[in-house]
Order: structure tokens, then sequence, then C-alpha cells
């Protein structure tokens, strides 16, 4: 059975202000054209189908379209919710669409009833794990402690139950956070009592986890992989390779795989140095049409650096500064938060006259602030003149 | 802060008691709080306001009703929250003033606003107290914050959110100057201050004593100090060395003067010692030589008078021999003299006697001069005088008692005129008085018997008030009586209509009572009328038809009725009886016709009450008049008894007269004296020349004897002493005042003689009398000359010397003052330097910037930092805020707010700023604040710490991409342990914020519900 493993949509997503939904509609036909072109016969979607819980109309047509016409392919359809989706929205109509060949998974209760899809080999047993809030599920499933890998324990659980009775290949499908694998900053922080991350150790017994939520492409492990966002999602995305596995799954369940890279409607570049290099440097042509992250690194800061930068590089997304040296008309570096009060009048001569504080004056200093500390509807017991005589 | 439990009755919406857990809502760390629009959410926030501060956010303060409309009005408004403030666990009970229903009677009383704080210590809850001004000051002082700084900090009220943001430094810089605790700096600031001006002071005070040294050492030394040194500046105008050089040179010089002075003593000693010891010898020599000389002279005047003394020593001699007899000779001489005197006395007590003398001895007064008469013969006519006198002091008595009988009838004759004429006048007097008594009598029987009428006739008016009032009463009597009847009557009516009914209803039901009967029937049970136990048709009930219930209410209704007339009844006959008794009372007469009889007995009674007002004035004066007559009487008999006696008195007085005159007579004519006091005169005169005459003669004899004695002891004396005669005697005697003076004279003679004599012998007069004189004059002047030397000389040494002590004292003194005043100085001019640098008034303050002003202005740097830290991320690092540096005045830069385009590189004010921008940018604005407080408040060990923020709507303004960043960084926010609670009713919130609670509106009042979803 060939399998095509994708995740992370996010539909209706924007790149810095930036619309990408002409990119993630493109993206749909290049996925659409790899399963006629590959005859994939199972696409699974692991996840953050949509951006938001409410996501806007124009992700919601592509995302009808594009299962109307997964539905009329020759593969069969699983998807489940992540954390970016609402769970309710994305699975209304599922047990309707059932027939069609999209199965959407979302609701926690049907955690341990697989989607079986047969191959010539046999059934294959398609488990989709929407995303487990663990607040939501502690309740109904009698969790005892309150963390991600609780609730995805109980689902594989559950499905581990379901397969025994089966005896069939299994594909897990799940969106967490898996350790071993390195997150980008697009990823929403979905820590739950401060721990987000789940061992590997979970998905024990299963012939392929597809898994969703990072957005790089990861191999935890030869059945254990992360598909990755089909679009970069954010600056540091910028030196991945995104796209989908394609994955065979033998009839003992060993699983070859093979990354189908999605196209790149734009590329991402990340660009530092002065405004005027920037401006003129020819080397920098090639990232002329990409969408720019720029880092300005010239002392005295440019006007109106955007317009200018938009001259030459008219997708430029994001502006950063990093001046090299440090000027002297701004204030010198503040004192750290946490300092006694004796240390801020010490600066405050510093500051002020240019010059530190003597030894005397220090000394003078600290039994001023001494002398004023406490709290101030107390009566005074050391007044200058104590220390003056 | 951090908040545990709140718990609301009554307050705004929530008319019953809703809890919220916030320990359960911060297990997320950020928590929403969503519900339809009106459901109370800003509420809940509203409630932690109040239970806190006592006020709640924004504008909803301003109006004061906080009670729930929906509660019930006896149930009390109330909000209760656990919180941790400072460490520190409270329980805040608070509840708003409003109006409670009274418990007693309507309306309602206002119950005031109150406030309980209680701390958990030791795990259970102790009071701390229940003052509304106590609670507010506890809470200030823990939070660090008033109301509405926390409104700008920790909640962030609807919109209100970008008061911070948008506020004028001034009003910022309060914010920051409470929240950060900038006091304590301005405390410094004045510490500083404080010190500078003691040190001050201190300075100018030692530089006033080294004033005061330095110009007694000049003074001292006649020196000014080098320099003109000036003693007025803190910082000291002088140059220290060279005043201590010149205070060390001016010592040592009055050392050496005085050692000088005290050389030069020695040698004027020596000069002025042998001066005075020349002048003693020449001295000494010269009154020897004088001694002699004089010597010598005396020795030749002595010699020229030794004939002069001989003679006085013989002289003196003479007159020792006859000292003794001279008294002798003296008495003599006086006796002789006394002698004489008695003769002369005793001729002329016989002169004096004179004719007495003649009839003594019967002898005719012939000028043969007094006679001379013998002792015997005059003892015995004195002894005749004194007896004649005698008899006539005796007869004085009878003339003094002569005298007072004539005086007593003089008086008696006076008395009896004046008793004739009281008895005249009373006589006329009784005449008149009888007519009168007479007069008076008829007068008070006619006024008797006036006032005897007037009392019958106010007797007869109270009779006739008490018919009247009968009468009055009668005719109400009568008014009521018809009214009582006419209620009879109706009772009687009522009554027989209830017995009337009774009885229709009677007939009705018997009538019915078929149906009654049947309605008792049991299934199963036999008929009482026909005994059968089937009942195929039994009666029903007509409609209407009455039961024994009904009859019973009516026959209780006519026995009502009938107790009620004869309660009327009663009423009646009762009334009846009184208007019979009243009309027997008034004699059955009008209350008119007893009207004017009252009236004509008043006016009766009052005529004869006037008639007799007089009576008791008239009988007074009849019994005065009476009286009178009878005293009259009394005194007339009385004075005719007085006269009687007299007249009897004076008869007999005069017998006795008479007869004392006639003894009277008899005496003075033997006399022959015309009164007896002449006679008594005469007679003492007499007897007293016999007695003097009778002493004269005595005398005479015995003065006789004694010459004779004094002559015969004279003469034998002188005859002793070796004189010749008396005569002898008299011329050899010298007073003894002179016999001394020549004693005298002799001696100091002879003592002259014998010093001489020896002067002249001594061998050191007669050897300096041959030697030249010396020459006194000129060793004396020089002897003065030397002496004055020496004490110049020796003044001069103790001058020097004392100056030499002052001076080194002195010099020293200010050595030891210059030292003791260099550190001040120093320490001056630290405290100066920091003083002013702190207070922004020194030069070198380069930004003229004090120091609470700067850590203000420091505080908002690290406070705009932490903003931008969050700022980036939520704009996509386009937004970023900066201090404005401009200064604006009193050194209070740096405070103003400006938000920067990073892609534009301009400057924004932020009221320029949109909706949505200002919200994003005073969300990362208060979470920076709340980043350093808890840092600065974790550094210090001391001061607020910033745990929970609410953010109150505002995310409506978002588009989604920017809520988007919004809400990674709110989530961003949980890594610190922070809490943040949300209100907003934007639906996206709901599926990214799982913690939630839930506020539904309800017609009971709002509920609140936990919540969550995903």
């Amino acid at each position: 059975m060939r399998i095509l493993h994708t995740s992370d949509w996010h539909l209706g997503r924007s790149f810095h202000r930036a619309d990408l939904l002409g990119d993630q509609a493109a993206y749909v036909d290049h996925l659409l054209e790899v399963v006629a072109s590959e005859e994939v016969d199972l696409v699974v979607v692991a996840g953050d189908v949509y951006d938001r819980a409410l996501p806007p109309v124009d992700a919601v047509r592509l995302a009808d379209e594009t299962f109307a016409r997964l539905a009329a392919s020759r593969a069969r359809v699983v998807v489940t919710s992540g954390n970016h989706d609402s769970a309710r929205r994305l699975g209304f109509g599922s047990r309707l669409m059932d027939a069609a060949g999209v199965h959407v998974r979302t609701d926690p209760a049907s955690v341990g009833t697989p989607v079986v899809v047969d191959d010539a080999h046999g059934p294959v047993a398609v488990y989709g794990l929407p995303y487990l809030d663990p607040d939501a599920v502690r309740e109904p499933w009698g969790l005892t402690s309150r963390s991600h890998e609780a609730a995805l324990g109980a689902a594989m659980a559950r499905v581990r139950a379901d397969l025994a009775g089966r005896g069939a290949r299994s594909v897990v499908l799940a969106h967490a956070f898996v350790a071993g694998a390195q997150p980008s900053e697009s990823e929403r922080d979905i820590s739950v009592g401060g721990v987000q991350r789940v061992p590997t150790s979970v998905f024990e017994g299963v012939d392929y986890v597809a898994l969703g939520h990072l957005h790089a492409p990861h191999t935890l492990d030869e059945r254990i992989r992360y598909s990755g966002s089909p679009l970069a999602y954010s600056f540091s995305e910028a030196a991945q390779v995104k796209g989908s596995w394609l994955v065979d799954l033998a009839a003992d369940g060993v699983v070859a795989t093979t990354f189908v890279p999605a196209p790149v409607p734009r590329p991402l570049a990340r660009l530092r140095g002065t405004l005027a290099d920037l401006l003129a440097d020819p080397g920098l042509a090639e990232h002329e049409g990409a969408w720019v992250q720029a880092t300005l690194t010239d002392d005295v800061r440019p006007r109106q650096p955007m317009e200018q930068l938009q001259q030459r590089f008219p997708h430029t997304l994001v502006l950063a500064f990093e001046p090299t040296t440090t000027l002297p008309g701004t204030p010198v570096a503040r004192p750290a938060a946490g300092r006694s009060a004796h240390d801020v009048t010490l600066d405050f001569v510093a500051e002020v006259r240019g010059l530190g504080a003597t030894a005397e004056e220090a000394a003078l200093l600290a039994s001023a602030c001494e002398a004023c500390t406490g709290d101030r509807d107390a009566d005074r017991e050391n007044g200058p003149e104590a220390v003056a005589g | 802060m951090r908040l545990h439990q709140l718990e609301v009755t009554a307050f705004g919406p929530f008319a019953t008691t809703v809890e919220v857990d916030f320990d359960a809502l911060a297990d997320g760390g950020l928590f929403l709080l969503c519900g339809p629009t009106g459901a109370g959410k800003s509420s809940i926030l509203d409630a932690v306001c109040f239970a806190l501060y006592g006020g709640v956010p924004g504008d909803r303060n301003d109006a004061r009703h906080l009670r729930s409309d929906g509660a019930p009005p006896e149930r009390s408004p109330r909000v209760r929250l656990e919180t941790t403030l400072s460490g520190r666990r409270f329980r805040l009970t608070r509840s708003p003033a409003w109006d409670r229903p009274k418990k007693r009677g309507a309306g309602t009383t206002r119950e005031q606003a109150s406030v309980l704080v209680e701390e958990r210590v030791d795990g259970s809850w102790t009071h701390l107290t229940g003052r509304l001004d106590e609670a507010g000051h506890l809470v200030g002082r823990l939070l660090g914050m008033t109301m509405s700084q926390f409104c700008q900090v920790v909640m962030l009220p609807q919109g209100d959110f970008q008061r911070f943001l948008k506020a004028r430094a001034d009003d910022r810089q309060q914010l920051l100057h409470s929240i950060f605790r900038a006091g304590r700096y301005a405390d410094v600031e004045a510490w500083l201050r404080d010190h500078r001006l003691v040190l001050r002071r201190t300075s100018l005070a030692e530089q006033a004593g080294l004033a005061d040294l330095v110009s007694r050492l000049s003074e001292a030394g006649s020196s000014t100090p080098p320099d003109e040194p000036v003693f007025d500046v803190p910082e000291g105008g002088f140059d220290v060395d060279a005043l201590r050089t010149w205070a060390a040179s001016l010592a040592s010089d009055a050392r050496a003067a005085r050692v000088a002075a005290e050389a030069a003593v020695a040698p004027a000693e020596l000069a002025s010692d042998a001066a005075s010891d020349a002048l003693t010898a020449a001295r000494t020599l010269a009154g020897a030589q004088a001694r002699h000389a004089d010597a010598l002279r005396r020795h030749d005047e002595l010699a020229h008078r030794a004939e002069a003394v001989a003679e006085a020593r013989q002289r003196r001699d003479d007159a020792r021999r006859a000292a003794p007899v001279r008294g002798l000779l003296t008495a003599r001489t006086r006796a002789l003299a006394g002698l004489e005197r008695a003769a002369v006395a005793e001729a002329d007590a016989m002169a004096g006697l004179g004719a007495e003398a003649h009839e003594a001895t019967g002898m005719l007064s012939l000028d043969l001069g007094p006679p001379r008469l013998d002792l015997p013969t005059l003892r015995a006519g004195l002894e005749n005088a004194v007896a004649r006198r005698h008899r006539c002091s005796a007869a004085r008595a009878d003339d003094r008692e002569l005298e007072s009988l004539r005086r007593a009838a003089r008086d008696r004759d006076d008395e009896i005129g004046r008793v004739r004429r009281q008895h005249d006048e009373a006589l006329a007097a009784l005449a008149a008085l009888p007519e009168r008594i007479v007069a008076l009598r008829t007068e008070v029987a006619a006024a008797t018997e006036a006032q005897t009428g007037a009392r019958a006739a106010l007797e007869r008016c109270r009779e006739v008030e008490v018919r009247l009032e009968a009468a009055r009463s009668h005719e109400k009597l009568l008014a009521r009586m018809s009214e009582a009847r006419a209620d009879h009557q109706d009772a009687v009516a009522r009554h027989q209509a209830a017995r009337e009914t009774l009885l229709d209803l009677r007939e009705r039901r018997l009538e019915g009572m078929a149906a009654e009967i049947a309605g008792q029937l049991a299934s199963g049970g036999s008929c009482p009328v026909c005994g059968s136990c089937d009942h195929p048709h039994p009666a029903r009930p007509a409609a209407g038809a009455p039961d024994a219930r009904v009859e019973r209410d009516a026959v209780r209704a006519v026995d009502t009725a009938a107790v009620t007339e004869q309660a009327y009844a009663g009423n009646v006959r009762d009334l009846t009886g009184e208007v019979a008794a009243a009309r027997q009372a008034a004699e059955e007469q009008t209350v008119e016709h007893w009207r004017s009889v009252l009236a004509e007995t008043r006016a009766a009674a009052d005529d004869l009450g006037g008639r007799a007002s007089g009576l008791d004035d008239l009988t007074r004066r009849l019994e005065q008049a009476e009286a009178r007559l009878g005293s009259l009487q009394a005194e007339v008999a009385d004075d005719d008894r007085t006269a009687t006696r007299l007249a009897a008195e004076q008869t007999a007085g005069a017998a006795r007269i008479r007869d004392l005159e006639r003894r009277l007579t008899v005496l003075l004519s033997g006399e022959g004296a015309r009164t007896l006091a002449e006679a008594l005169t005469a007679l003492a005169s007499a007897e007293q020349r016999w007695r003097s005459a009778v002493e004269a003669a005595e005398a005479h004899e015995r003065a006789g004897a004694a010459a004779d004695e004094a002559h015969t002891a004279a003469l034998e004396a002188a005859a002793e002493a070796g004189f010749d005669d008396l005569a002898a005697v008299e011329s050899a005697t010298l007073p003894s005042a002179e016999v001394d003076r020549l004693e005298a004279d002799l001696r100091t003679h002879d003592d002259a003689v014998a010093a001489t004599t020896q002067a002249l012998a001594d061998p050191d007069l007669i050897a300096a009398a041959q030697q030249p004189a010396p020459a006194l004059g000129a060793l004396e002047q020089a002897a003065r000359d030397a002496a004055a030397v020496l004490a110049a000389r020796r003044s001069g040494a103790s001058v020097a010397a004392s100056t030499a002590q002052r001076l080194g004292r002195l010099a020293s003194d200010l050595v030891s003052a210059l030292d003791a005043w260099l550190p001040t100085r120093a320490s001056y001019d630290v405290a100066d330097r920091v003083a002013t640098l702190a207070a922004g008034s020194s030069a070198d303050n380069r930004l003229r910037m004090r120091l609470s002003a700067y850590v203000v202005a420091w505080r908002l740097a690290q406070v705009v930092e932490a903003a931008n830290v969050r700022l980036a991320p939520m704009t996509g690092r386009r937004y970023a805020l900066e201090q404005s540096t401009a200064t604006t005045g009193a050194g209070r830069g740096g405070l103003g707010l400006q938000v920067r385009d990073e892609w534009s590189g301009e400057l924004r004010d932020p009221a320029t700023l949109s909706g949505g921008e200002t919200f994003v940018v005073s969300l990362a604005l208060a979470l920076g604040l709340a980043d350093v407080v808890t840092s600065e408040s974790a550094a210090d060990g001391e001061g607020t710490d910033v745990d929970t923020l609410f953010v109150d709507e505002g995310f409506g303004s978002l588009d989604p991409d920017t809520l988007d960043d919004v809400m990674d960084t709110l989530d961003a926010l949980r890594d610190g342990g922070r809490v943040v609670g949300v209100v907003s009713h934007v639906a996206e919130l709901r599926t990214r914020i799982p913690v939630q609670l839930h506020v539904t509106p309800d017609r009971a009042g709002s509920r609140v519900a936990l919540v969550h979803d995903g």
C-alpha cells in the first residue's frame, strides 16, 4: 500500500501578513498530481488542516475543493484535526463524508476505531488520533496525570487493544510534539503543565506513525516521521526542504519511504548587511523575488529603510536592526534589573557625571541609602547628624 | 498578587451567590472569561477590584449602584476574595453601601459600606481590621498601588487600557514613582542635603573658632596674619600652612624677649642696694652730732635757774604743815555764822505774831518793838489757835446740808406746777369722747346686718346652679335616649330577619332532607328510610340546598342578633331611668327659667356684699375710742394723788431749813466773820504763825551751843602745828593745786639736770661731734634713682614672661584647631559634591537630572525594554516603544513615550495609533511593567509582585493575524508562572484558550461555570 503522508496545511495562514492562499492552492494541485502520478492509495493528513478554529471563508472553500478532488481521486483520505483546528467544526459531516472515502477523524471518542483500508495484502487499520487536549480527555478517560504523554498513552492503549483483536497492519496518525525533534518558530506552544513532549515509546507496536504538528520533516525513527508543512511558514524554515512522505507499506509491515518535495512558489531569503550593501550588492540578485527577512547592521538607523528595501526586494516582510556599535548618544547599557538601591545611586553618579564615584562618595551614598530604607511611615532613627559627627 | 477564591453575592448582575475558583483557572496560566453581552464578564473583574479597593474601575465607579437589582430586597451584597499579597494570604470581605428594607416598619434604611480583612496565620484566619480606612491603607501598601494605578497596571479595563500609554509625563511619573517606590530616592536626596547642611554648619562653626584664635594671636603678638584670611567660606579661604608658621614664629619671638628682660634685672638690684647702704650710714652720723649739741645747750639753761628753785622749795614745806589745821578753822567760822542767822529768824517770827503776841502776854502794843516771849508762852498760844479752828471745821457739814435742802424745795415747786397742768388737759379731752363712741356703735350694727344678708344670697345662688345643671343634663339625656331607641329598633328588626332566615332554611333543608340522607348512604349500607341495601336512584341535592352546617350558621346568627337586641334594650332602659332622675332634679323647670333665677340671685348677693365691706374698719375704730376713754379717766385720778403728796413734803422741808440757819449764825458771830469760809481761813493762818514762832526760838538756842564748841577745837589744833595763832595758820595755807604744781616743777628740774650730765659724758657723742657733717641730700637722691631703675627692669621682665606664655598657648591652640578642621573640610567637600549631584543642581550633572527623576526614567527605560521584548513578536518586529529623551523641565526628562515604526524609521505619538495597534502596544507595556515590577521586587526583597493580569476586551479590534501573534505572546507568559485573565467575546479565543469561565445570564441572575473547552 502506498501512503502519502502530509500534514500541517494551515489553510488560511498568512506569512508575516502576506497572503499564502494561492501558494497553498498550488500545493493542493501538486498533491493531487502526486496522487495521480505515484498511484497513491491512501492520503493521510495528520492534523492542522486549517490555521484557525474559525478559518476564513477562502480557506474553507479551498479545503472543500481539496476534499472533493481527493474524494474523486483514486486515493482514500484520512484526515485528523490538529491543535489549530476546531475539532468540531472540522468534523462537521464526518460520518456522512465517510461514504465518499474522505475520513475525517476529530472526535476523541472515535480513537479506537480505525479506518480499514484494504490492499492486496490485507487490511490496514488506519487509526486517526486527533489532537488530544489533556484537559479535555482527562475526565472521560480518567487520566491520572495531566500531560500529553498520558493522553496519548491512553489513546494508544485503545489503539493497541483494538489492533490486538484485528491483527492487521497498522498506521497511526497523531498530532503531538514527540521528543527528539526540533521545533521551528511557527509552531504553537502546546505545553500543558509545562511539558509538551511525548516520548516515542508511546507508539510501540504500530507499523507506521504519521506525525503532524512540527513544520520540518523529521525522521525520528524508520517508522515514525513528521512530514512537516508543505510551505515555509516562518523564516526559520528557510533552510528546510518542504514536501511529503511517500510510504510503501509492505505486507509484513516494513516501510520504505521516499521524500517528495513540494514546489516552492516563492523562496525565502534571510539577508544581513548594511542597507547600502543590500541595495547595491549584485550577488543578491537571485533573492529579489523571494520573501526577504532583512537584518540591517547600519550604525545609524537609515531613514525609510523598508521603502528603500522594497524597491529592490518587493517582498521584504521582516526588518530587524543589529547595529554593530552602540552610539554614545543613546542611553548607555541600562543597569540590569535587580540592583540594590546603593548600586542604583552609584550608577546615577556615573551616568550624570561621566565619572564613577570615589570611595568616600560611595560610602556616603551607602549610608544615605541605609538611612532611607524601611517603611517610610516609621520614625527615622539615624539622621544625617549621626553620620556627619 | 495571586487570586485564589472569589465569592460574589448580589453584586452586579449576580443576583445569587457565585463562586470563582481562580486557582483552578490559573492552572493553564491563561484563562478566558466569556459569555454573551451583559452577562457579567467584566463584573467578575469589577468584583475583584471592589474586594481589594472598595471601588470598581472605569466608568462604572461613578454609578454608585453596585448591588444587583435582580436580588431579593433583603439579600445583602457581598464580595469575598481570598488572595495572596506579598507572600501573605488574606481574605477580604467587602460590602457596598445599600438600602436594606427595615426590619420593623416600611421603607428602607441605608446600610453603610463595610470591610473585613483577615489573614491566614498558622492555618487559621485571624482578624486584621474591620475599618475601611485601615483596609485601604493595608491593601495600598501591600500592592504598592492606588486603585487607579491598579487599573492601569494589573487590570486593563474595558476601553481604558491605553491610559498608561497615552498618559502625560506627569501622570506617568506619579505612577512609576509610586509603583517603583522612587520615594525612597527622594528621601536619599533629602538626607544628603541635610547631611551637607550639617557639615557646612560644623565647618563654619569651627572656622569661627579659628578666626577667634587668629584675632587673639594677632592682638597678643601685635602682628597681622599673612594673606588676610577669610573665615566665612565653608571650604576655607585661607592658607593653613602660612597660619601655622606665623603662629609658631610669634611664639618663639615672645620667648626670646622674655629671656632678655630677665637677664637685665640682676645688675640693677646690686646698684640699688649699694646706694641705700651709704645713705643709712650718713644719716646715723648726723643724728649723733645733733644730740651732743643739744645736751650742751640745756645744761647752760638749768644753771641759770637755781635760786628760784630753792625759794619755791621753802614755801612748799610751810604749806604742808598748815593743811590739817585749816579744816578746823573753817568749821569755827561756819558755826558763828549759824548763830547769827538763828537770832534774826527768831525776831522775825515774833514780829509776825503781832497782835496775838500782845494778847498772850497781856502787854500793850506800845511800839516797843516785837515782844520777846519765852518758849513756854509760845507753846500755849499755839494750842489755843488749834482748838478754835477745829470748831469751825465741824460747822462746815451743817452748811452743806442747808444748801441741799434749799435746792430740793425749789424742785418740788416745779413738779407741782406740772402736775396741775396735766390734770386740766385730761379733763378737757374726757368731755368730748362719749358722743363719738355712740355714733360708731350704730354704724357697726348696720354693716353686720348687711353681711349676713349677703351670705344667705350666695347660698341661694349655689342651689340655683345645681338645678340649672340638672335641667341641662335632662335635655342631653333625652337626645341620647331617642338614639338608643332607634338602635334598639334596628336590632329588633335584624333579629326578626335572622329568625325568618332560619325558618326558611329549615324548611328548605327539610325539603331536601331526602338528598341529605341519600348523601349519607354508604354503598352497601342499608337505607334508614326503607332499610334496603340497594339504592338505585338516590336523591341528589338540589343546587344551593342548605345542609346542617348552613343551618347551624343561621342559628348562630339568630342568637347573635338576639343578644344584640337585648343589649340595646338594656341601653334604652338605663337611659330612661337617667332621664327621670334628671327631670326631678330640675324640678320640672326649663333651663331658661333657672338661668334667669340665677341671675337675679347673683345681683342681690353682690349688692349686699358691697354694703358689708366696711365692717371691719368700723369695728376697729370703735374699739380704739373706747380704750382711749378708759385711759384718760385713769390719768386724771393719778394726777390728783401726786399733787397732794408733794404739798406735804414741801412743809416738812421748810422747818428743817430754819433750824440749820440759826445754828450757823451763832457760830459766825462768835468768830467775827461773815461766812464760814472766811472764818476758817483766818484761824488757819493764825495757827501757822504761832507754830513758826515756836520753832525759831528753839533753833536759836541750839546754834549758840555749836559755835562755842568749834572755836575751842580750832585753837587747840593750831598750837599743835607750831603756829602762834590762827592768823598765822591762815597765811601759810596754800591751795593743794598750788602745792602739787610746786612739787612737779621741782622734780622736772632735777631730772633735766641729771640727763644733760649723762649725755655730755657719752663717748660716742663726743666722737661724733668731732667728725665733719655728711652731705645727706646728694646721697638720698642717688639712692632714689637706683631704686627706680630696679623697679622698671623688674616690671619689664614680668610683662615679657606673661606675653610669652600667652602667645605660646594661643599658638598651640590654633595649630590643634587647624588640625581638627581639616577632616571636616574634606567631608564637607564630599557631601557637597554628592548632594548637589543628587539634587541635579551641580555643574557636574550633565543631564540636570535629580536622583529620583533618574530612577524613574531608568525604570521607565526598563519597562520600555521589557515591553519591546513583548511588542516585537506581536507586531512582526515592526513597532517598538521608545522613551523620548526630551527633558521637560525640573529635571524630569525622559518620561515621554513614542512609538517607532521600524520600517520607516519614524517616531509616532501613541495617540496616532489605530485601535488595534493601541491595544497591542498597551498590552505590551502592561506586560513589560509587570515584568519589571516582579523582577525588582525579587531583587529588593520587598515591593509589589504582579502575578495576575487581567485584560478586559480589546481583542475585537485586532485582525486575525495580529490576534494570533498576541495570543502567542500571552501563551509565552505562562512560562513565568504568571496568570493572565482575558475577558473577550471573540470566538477565536474560545478555541485558543482551553480554560474558560462561562458567564451566562439567567432570569435569576447570572451564573458562572468553569469549563475546559477545546
